[in-house]
């Protein structure tokens, strides 16, 4: 044992940091297998390339007029800036949290409890995380850009360029602020106040159609094709400063949010590999401590005498539920109307983002079920069957995300009130959605949650193309159901232009969703006996929540 | 081999005051003061949940106490001088997946301020110790729950430290592997270092001096670690 030393300079650190970098690059490489790697690749491609020709001829929307222009230059960097707000608050709540930055547990464990200046060990990850955030943002920037060229003028180059760059800039700004938020150790408490003056400071810019926010003003770059403000360049002194602000101060973080970061970080990823979306909003909810209230918002008798103890133990779960998820579901209710509303004007594929949306609520709104599933051994020790068990536990969730999709409804009401939808279709349209909206994303949710993640080997025998859609149909058949709940919009939105009654078409056009959301159920109720009718050489045999048990299967 | 930095008094290897840690209404750690003087060898004793780990994190600065200090040869826990003192062993060993054995042992050495010559020594002696020489270019994938565990003791081990504290350890062990450590505690400790073991193991009171008992996240005993007292304060 010798005494322990500190380092007089930062030179001998960073040199073993920097050597150890050089280490684990080399041992990656030499596990790569060349060939995979460009198979890998080809799949990508492939796949990439398909999404490509089928999306292309998705989006075919129709171009604003002259009035609408009008609006989008005056309404425009408001609301834009609003939703650069969002994405700010995101940032600022997970730099309340410990993040953005993930370590790998082992650097937390080594390199951080060394003596060394923590500045220097977590400065290189602090630029990685903003270059990497930047980059997210670019890519999604240039999306929007060219939905965005689809209805107004400026051309697509122009649309791309500037959508992308504003998407780095705020990228950079969200990864940048949670930087300064963890540097500092702000209490996890405050990420939500913080959060939420950056909205209600875009909140003002929307109602008083002025720009006052730094997100104001990058919404008015973001629309540079239409009107180009100079001033607005502003905001790019502004993020660099915040962004440095960040990785100087980063020294700063809380070992214990970055191991705890660390530890889940890692098991998030692997979940996502195995498509196990269960695992992935449970790991999340840890990340983001968010926990059950020891005492619930209100207190319910006792379920020890009754019937329907299901409904009432759901019941019980949604008391408990904590402020924030229900804060959650009310957002993604407004962001699904709001989403809705975008639809309307004529930006199609947002009704995908609507989809999305009721398809996170249901997740939550159907925790109680999702735990049945988590803990077989509970629901398989009762007598009941596997598929009357199952149906008990729907009519909650389903009230939930009825108020959901009101939520949705009255956002749609209140900017029709705003101006940027006639009020007539708001009432009319509007409330004939709200049933197939709830039910499919109900059942959409339910397909997530009671299908098994796809094993790794169930595609080992297909060629890569046929396993690659395999998967991506896997990913997208859930999300895919919400979105067969909202096409009575487009039904009626096609009424519209064709002066028909747009409400009517609504009504009628939700009958088929409504029957498919009906069939759902009785897939949930009736999965055992559907999987042996269609294979009857493989007994299936139930195990608690109705799965066929794969190991009796193999 | 505490320093006397400030007022020329030897400072403790730790002192705890008033050392609480909650999460939410649940109190981990009910306030805590606590001196271990330099050069001790103490035995941490208590049954699951009595807040051993918790302390132990919080001398190692891994956690942030609710409330109270906990400073390492009379420095912060946590700051710069209390990591170059202390080494933590933690019951879960964290590896790198993509270095190998011996480019841990390289790195984590360096880090501590040792390297060339010296760090391939001592890296050589601790693996010929706990018999992971033929091992010595795996990667930890490869190993099994007992040789990370060993492989985690050795990389707090190839480091200086004055301080040398240990949470069940021997969980995972082999024989010839608990026997190896035991005696790398005791030399540590001969040689000035204290030494503070979480454990159940009864066989420890043959070793250490002190015993420390946590009840419920607060102290239970401070005392003569004897086999009757540890097994009264594990039940």
């Amino acid at each position: 044992m010798a005494l322990p030393a500190t380092y007089e300079d930062d030179v001998a650190p960073v040199v073993a940091l920097r050597d150890l970098s050089r280490a684990r690059r080399r041992n990656r490489a030499a596990g790569v297998d060349v060939f995979q790697g460009f198979y890998q690749a080809y799949v990508t491609a492939f796949g990439c390339g398909v999404a490509v020709l089928l999306s292309s001829d998705a989006i075919g929307d129709v171009r604003v007029d002259s009035g609408q222009l009008r609006e989008v230059v005056t309404r425009g960097p408001g609301v834009v800036g609003l939703v650069i707000a969002v994405v700010l608050a995101i940032g600022v709540r997970s730099g309340s949290r410990g993040g953005p930055l993930v370590l790998p547990a082992a650097d937390v464990r080594h390199v951080l409890l060394a003596p060394v200046p923590r500045s220097n060990a977590l400065r290189g990850p602090a630029v990685h995380q903003l270059r990497f955030s930047a980059f997210v943002g670019l890519v999604a920037g240039a999306g929007l850009g060219v939905l965005a060229s689809h209805r107004l003028p400026g051309g697509l180059p122009g649309w791309a360029a500037s959508a992308a760059g504003v998407g780095a800039i705020v990228g950079a700004a969200a990864a940048g602020l949670g930087l300064v938020m963890s540097g500092r150790r702000m209490p996890s408490w405050s990420g939500l106040p913080l959060g939420a003056a950056l909205l209600a400071w875009s909140g003002v810019d929307v109602v008083t159609h002025r720009v006052t926010s730094p997100m104001g003003l990058l919404g008015q770059l973001a629309l540079t094709p239409v009107r180009f403000h100079p001033v607005a360049l502003v905001v790019i002194a502004i993020t660099l400063l915040v962004a440095g602000v960040g990785v100087l101060g980063i020294g700063g973080m809380s070992l214990e949010q970055a191991e705890r970061r660390a530890t889940l970080a890692s098991q998030i990823r692997f979940a996502l590999t195995l498509q196990d979306l269960r695992t992935v909003v449970l790991l999340r909810r840890q990340l983001s401590q968010e926990q059950s209230r020891p005492r619930p918002w209100v207190r319910l008798g006792s379920m020890a005498h009754g019937r329907h103890v299901v409904w009432r133990r759901d019941l019980r779960g949604l008391t408990r539920w904590p402020a924030v998820r229900l804060a959650r579901l009310v957002v993604l209710g407004a962001v699904a109307g709001a989403a809705l509303v975008g639809t309307w004007a004529g930006t199609t594929p947002l009704l995908v983002v609507a989809a999305l949306a009721l398809f996170l609520a249901a997740l939550d709104a159907l925790e109680p079920l999702a735990q049945d599933i988590d803990h077989p051994d509970l629901p398989s020790s009762t007598p009941a069957v596997p598929g009357e068990l199952r149906i008990a536990h729907v009519p909650v969730p389903f009230i939930v995300m009825l108020l959901v999709a009101t939520v949705g409804w009255a956002t749609s009401v209140v900017m029709a009130a705003a101006g940027l939808l006639p009020m007539h279709l708001a009432l009319t349209v509007g409330p004939a959605l709200i049933l197939p909206a709830a039910l499919l994303g109900l059942v959409g949710g339910l397909t997530s949650v009671v299908m098994e993640p796809g094993s790794g080997s169930s595609g080992m025998l297909l060629p890569a193309e046929i396993a690659g859609v395999k998967l991506v149909v896997r990913a997208i058949w859930s999300p895919a159901l919400v979105v067969i709940g909202l096409t009575p919009l487009l039904i009626a939105r096609g009424a519209f232009r064709h002066n028909l009654s747009p409400g009517s078409a609504a009504a009628s056009g939700s009958v088929l969703p409504l029957m498919a959301g009906i069939v759902g159920l009785g897939w949930l109720r009736f999965r055992e006996q559907l999987h042996e009718y269609m294979n009857p050489q493989i007994p299936a045999k139930p195990t608690a929540a109705g799965e066929a048990d794969p190991k009796t299967e193999a | 081999m505490s320093d006397d930095h400030d007022d020329g008094e030897l400072d403790p290897a730790l002192r705890a005051q008033g050392l609480t840690k909650s999460y939410g209404i649940y109190a981990a750690l009910e306030p805590l003061d606590l001196v271990i003087d330099a050069g001790e060898l103490v035995m941490l004793v208590g049954p699951n949940g009595s807040g051993k780990t918790t302390m132990l994190r919080m001398a190692a600065g891994l956690l942030e106490p609710t409330d109270g200090t906990v400073e390492i040869d009379g420095f912060p826990a946590g700051s710069l001088e209390a990591r170059a003192a202390m080494s933590y062993l933690p019951d879960n060993p964290v590896l790198y997946d993509d270095l190998s054995l011996v480019e841990h042992l390289q790195y984590i050495g360096r880090l501590h301020g040792v390297d060339g010559e010296e760090v391939e020594e001592r890296g050589a002696a601790l693996m010929e110790r706990f018999g992971l020489s033929h091992r010595a270019d795996d990667l930890p994938v490869t190993f099994s729950r007992g040789l990370r565990q060993k492989t985690s003791i050795a990389l707090g081990l190839i480091r200086p430290f004055s301080v040398l504290v240990v949470d069940e350890p021997f969980v995972g062990l082999d024989q010839p592997g608990k026997r190896a450590l035991t005696e790398l505690m005791i030399d540590a400790h001969s040689q000035g270092a204290t030494v503070i073991v979480a454990t159940h193991a009864l066989e420890f009171t043959e070793v250490a001096k002190r015993c420390i008992g946590l009840r419920d996240g607060e102290l239970a005993y401070d005392g003569a670690a004897t086999v009757v007292d540890v097994e009264r304060l594990v039940s």
